[in-house]
């Protein structure tokens, strides 16, 4: 049996304009937005100026668009669940994107740009509601072919309410995977 | 004038409760089922494989020794030929994959399958799913 852990992974910043949106992880499966002001842009620019204000955006592996989400490891084959979720009602989650990728075997899959699936056969998006998003795909068996590691790259642009737009990057690593 | 039935109110409302899916995922499930062997002089089905399937899913067989990577040789004469049956009455989800495998048995103890030491052909089945050319499953 092949099967997986997934665990969340480290994530810089993609810089917006002229603000910034840095992604703190806390080694469990959320993390923070903290919309700063930036005086440089491009990534290492860094943040510099204060916090305008703070917002939280999870990303996990879930089974369901129920939200909940677990550690349980996946056999090849299986569906792979992802929830992204906020539970700030002034902030909306829009043009989703998720990519499996593996690094040293240089295999990669993208599972949705833009909110739009790409491979209906194999993937699936549901929009919960404004604030959550359930991401469902089949793991095809090039993954599992080596021991190495599965990274989920995504990004989601995030609309306030207000009206204006920021755009926030996740990566969850797939790790501790057994032949 | 506009009219206002119950039943479009309760359309209305159903429609907003739906969740908001873009696709719906087809299914994967290959899941070996049984091997069935009668060697006989004339048959051409010495071997059935039989395998459950997603639905209308794409698929690939291949056989191999026994280590499921080396070719076989000394069997030219080996023939497969798989065959999609179906009874969605019984089972909507599945399609069952009968490979029916013809071997002459004159060929036998010549193939790199054959095991003089206890007298046994064995040799291995990989079956794929496949999206277009990508293999989505494994067996």
């Amino acid at each position: 049996m092949i099967s997986s852990n997934l665990r969340l992974f480290f994530q810089s910043f993609i810089p917006y304009s002229k603000q910034g949106i840095e992604l703190l992880f806390n080694f469990t499966f959320d993390f923070g937005v903290n919309i700063e002001e930036v005086t440089e842009d491009g990534p290492g620019g860094g943040f510099t100026g204060e916090v305008i204000d703070s917002y939280h955006i999870s990303v996990c592996k879930c089974s369901s668009h129920l939200s909940v989400c677990d550690t349980n490891p996946i056999d090849v084959g299986e569906t792979l669940g992802v929830c992204i979720m906020t539970t700030n009602t002034d902030m909306e989650l829009v043009n989703v994107s998720l990519s499996l990728l593996q690094d040293n075997t240089a295999e990669s899959m993208d599972v949705v740009q833009n909110s739009v699936i790409v491979n209906p056969a194999l993937s699936e998006l549901t929009e919960v509601n404004p604030q959550t998003s359930f991401i469902e795909t089949v793991v095809p068996n090039k993954f599992f072919q080596t021991t190495d590691n599965v990274a989920i790259d995504g990004a989601v642009e995030v609309q306030f309410v207000s009206g204006v737009r920021r755009l926030v990057s996740f990566r969850i690593d797939n790790t501790a995977k057994d032949l | 004038m506009l009219l206002y039935s119950p039943s479009c109110i309760t359309a209305v409302i159903t429609l907003l409760i739906t969740l908001q899916t873009t696709a719906s995922i087809v299914n994967w499930d290959l899941i070996y089922q049984s091997v069935d062997s009668h060697f006989a002089e004339a048959a051409t089905d010495d071997i059935t494989l039989t395998y459950m399937i997603g639905t209308q899913r794409e698929y690939s067989i291949e056989l191999y020794a026994s280590d499921c990577e080396t070719s076989i040789t000394g069997m030219p004469s080996l023939n497969m030929v798989p065959t999609i049956s179906q009874d969605y009455e019984l089972d909507p989800l599945h399609d069952i994959l009968d490979v029916v495998i013809d071997v002459d048995v004159t060929e036998i103890t010549s193939s790199n399958i054959w095991d003089e030491s206890n007298d046994t052909l064995e040799f291995c089945s990989v079956v794929h799913l496949l999206s277009g050319v990508e293999v989505i499953k494994e067996e």
